[in-house]
């Protein structure tokens, strides 16, 4: 029976169990399921499984083919060292929220139909807003709620987008949605509903304010699993539907360019991270524009690599958050003396998200700016290799820097908690080791092949061939170049006291449009929202008092009418002769419309 | 004030020896660059140190135009919360 569940269903279910369990043995159920959710899918073949007729829709429930099994087994992976790094916390809400959200996005990735992608990307709405929420702060409640509208939100387009595509083709089947031109205004407005549906998860630029709102709210453990699961499964998604749509790679490059000037200034560590994971986003987003295997391959190894390095990333910013306290850069520095471990696992999260040679990062993105620079587009390379300089500065030097060096903030605490560094030490390893090999540990594995007509997910028995080695004595060259040049234009500008300082501050996003409205005036005065709510409620006491004045005239002009008729004859002479009055309409009526 | 650990990033000479080994390696890799072969798809690429002063440029001109960007946006911390 268990052989015939689908993918994720084991950590949905074995969730409900985790309220029972107490101390010890739940945190041991905690690492047990991702780890016996991915014995299950490791004995999985490829195919579809679970088709059912639901009316006259044809639903898949499971579809196993190399992209799914890519996205599939690294969530198994983020869901295990996610939950080996929360393994202190006793705090059961988190633990099942938490296990619902990774297998319903375990479940969307292998979804064949979208409808059943539909049912599990709500799923993934609801249950990962709880993990803000478990902060338990009045500011986490009110930025769950705004992520959950907007998830939701999303949720709701797709539904309308499914139904809409449906009516039009009559199929539910999840493949490439957009038209073989790539050019989305030729498409259906169905297609177009979905696609925003999905751009709203993968935050694109101007929907892109629910991740820098709601994960720096969630919990020390929840990020980490925040910053896995939702913007990827998009990934996927566009990756499935929207290969080679060409407004994808404009999309993508504004996404790596706006969020490293937003996060250059901002002084909460982990919404720098999550600005820099939207700038990461963004380099994904470019392949699936460019289309091409290679671009398309690079994507996916991206998402594999970036969902280890910035999960290590949040580890580590996590760490520092739960010891010392806070996690703004205007008051840490230094705390490489108290946390040194720490220290060294985000170097490395840094330095593979940065792509020094060596770390994952190095082996994934060069894919991407490969397969640009094949295209020759001269334009969206620069732009990219604009994002990595970008990248280097956010990710790569601010985020160690002000946290564990900078200058000693005169914090001292303990160092993270065993489980939480065993965690990153893994992610760490795992980073290093994809750095150093790539072909078996992440070309080997990459779903796209190029058949000569067109891209395709390869079948299990082709083997991938992917030609392309990152490791040139030119591009490790040239690479450090551009990195260590950077970290030298940071040094001067540290030292000149160029660079701007850490400021306690909040910094205006596309959030600011709907979140002002509601805030009042620095004196105490109402909002905009609360004036529009009183000049409304006047207007509508105004308009009442009005049509009732002339509903009461109306009332008594009729009163008189009667009183003068019924003075004349009874009332059923009268009743008779309205009787015959609308007859005689309906009659008129009747002979000339019918 | 020096620290007694020699390996302490409190002591500015510490520092300085970083730094100046991260000049020094960034001035080797320039040249560094013509022993090899280049694999380069786009003209500007062959301009020598092309990718150390882009690296470069385009860092200072991020810092830069952050700073520029905090005069906009900027807010006091509570600003939500009125």
């Amino acid at each position: 029976m268990i052989a015939s569940l689908p993918p994720g269903m084991i950590l949905l279910i074995g969730s409900l169990l985790l309220p029972l369990l107490k101390g010890r043995i739940q945190a041991a159920w905690l690492l047990l399921l991702p780890a016996l959710s991915l014995l299950h899918l490791v004995s999985l073949p490829q195919g579809n499984t679970g088709e059912w007729s639901l009316f006259s829709c044809q639903l898949t429930l499971v579809r196993i083919d190399s992209l799914s099994q890519i996205f599939g087994f690294v969530f198994h992976l983020a869901a295990f060292l996610s939950a080996l790094y929360a393994l202190h916390v006793r705090d059961t809400t988190q633990h099942v929220a938490a296990m619902v959200y990774a297998g319903s996005a375990m479940g969307a990735v292998f979804a064949g139909d979208l409808l059943t992608l539909f049912v599990y990307w709500e799923i993934t709405a609801v249950s990962s807003v709880f993990l803000i929420w478990s902060s338990r702060t009045e500011s986490a409640y009110h930025a769950g709620m705004r992520y959950l509208v907007i998830q939701v939100g999303s949720g709701v387009l797709l539904l309308s987008g499914i139904l809409l595509h449906f009516n039009e083709t009559g199929s539910l089947a999840f493949n490439r949605l957009i038209g073989s031109d790539g050019q989305l205004l030729s498409a259906s407005p169905a297609v177009f509903l979905i696609f925003l549906a999905f751009g709203i998860k993968c935050a694109f630029p101007l929907l892109h304010n629910w991740l820098q709102d709601g994960y720096p709210q969630a919990t020390v453990t929840g990020t980490v699993f925040l910053s896995a699961f939702t913007t990827k499964l998009a990934v996927y998604a566009l990756a499935r539907g929207f290969a080679g749509t060409h407004l994808l790679i404009w999309i993508g490059l504004l996404m790596t360019l706006f969020p490293i000037f937003f996060a250059v200034i901002e002084n909460d560590l982990r919404r720098v991270l999550a600005y820099s994971l939207n700038n990461q986003l963004g380099f994904m987003v470019v392949g699936i524009g460019v289309g091409t295997a290679m671009s398309l391959n690079g994507t996916a190894a991206h998402a594999f690599a970036h969902i280890l390095y910035k999960g290590l990333l949040f580890m580590s910013m996590g760490a520092v958050l739960y010891r010392a306290g806070t996690i703004k850069a205007s008051e840490l520095g230094g705390l490489y003396k108290s946390m040194p471990f720490t220290t060294v696992f985000c170097m490395i999260g840094a330095a593979s998200i940065s792509a020094f040679p060596l770390f994952s990062g190095f082996v994934s993105k060069s894919l991407i700016l490969s397969a640009v620079a094949d295209k020759h587009q001269l334009v969206i390379w620069l732009g990219l290799l604009v994002a990595s300089a970008g990248v280097m500065e956010h990710s790569g030097i601010k985020i160690p820097y002000f946290a564990f060096f900078a200058h000693d903030a005169g914090i001292r605490c303990k160092e993270a908690p065993w489980n939480m560094l065993l965690a990153m030490g893994i992610t760490a390893a795992l980073c290093v080791l994809i750095g150093c090999l790539p072909q078996a540990l992440l070309y080997d594995w990459l779903p796209f092949i190029d058949t000569g007509t067109g891209v395709q997910v390869r079948a299990a028995s082709v083997t991938p061939e992917l030609d392309f080695q990152p490791y040139t004595s030119h591009h490790v060259v040239t690479q450090l170049q551009l990195l260590l040049f950077a970290t030298m234009a940071f040094a001067i500008l540290v030292r000149s006291g160029i660079y701007p300082p850490e400021i306690r501050s909040v910094n205006l996003d596309s959030d600011w449009f709907y979140r002002r409205p509601f805030l009042g005036t620095p004196n105490g005065g109402p909002s905009p929202v609360e004036r529009l709510s009183t000049w409304a409620q006047t207007l509508r006491q105004k308009t009442d008092t009005h049509v009732l004045t002339r509903l009461r005239q109306t009332e008594h002009l009729v009163r008189g009418f009667c009183s003068v008729y019924g003075r004349q004859t009874n009332s059923i002479r009268a009743m008779v002769v309205w009787v015959s009055v609308l007859l005689t309409a309906y009659l008129l009526l009747y002979y000339f419309y019918v | 004030m020096p620290s007694k650990n020699r390996q302490s990033l409190d002591d500015r000479s510490n520092v300085n020896k970083l730094v100046y080994g991260l000049y020094i390696l960034c001035g080797l890799l320039v040249p560094i660059q013509f022993l090899f072969e280049q694999h380069s798809h786009f003209a500007v690429e062959k301009f020598p140190g092309f990718y150390g002063i882009f690296g470069f440029v385009v860092f200072v001109a991020i810092v830069l135009a952050g700073k520029l960007l905090r005069r906009a946006i900027m807010r006091e911390e509570d600003y939500y919360d009125r």
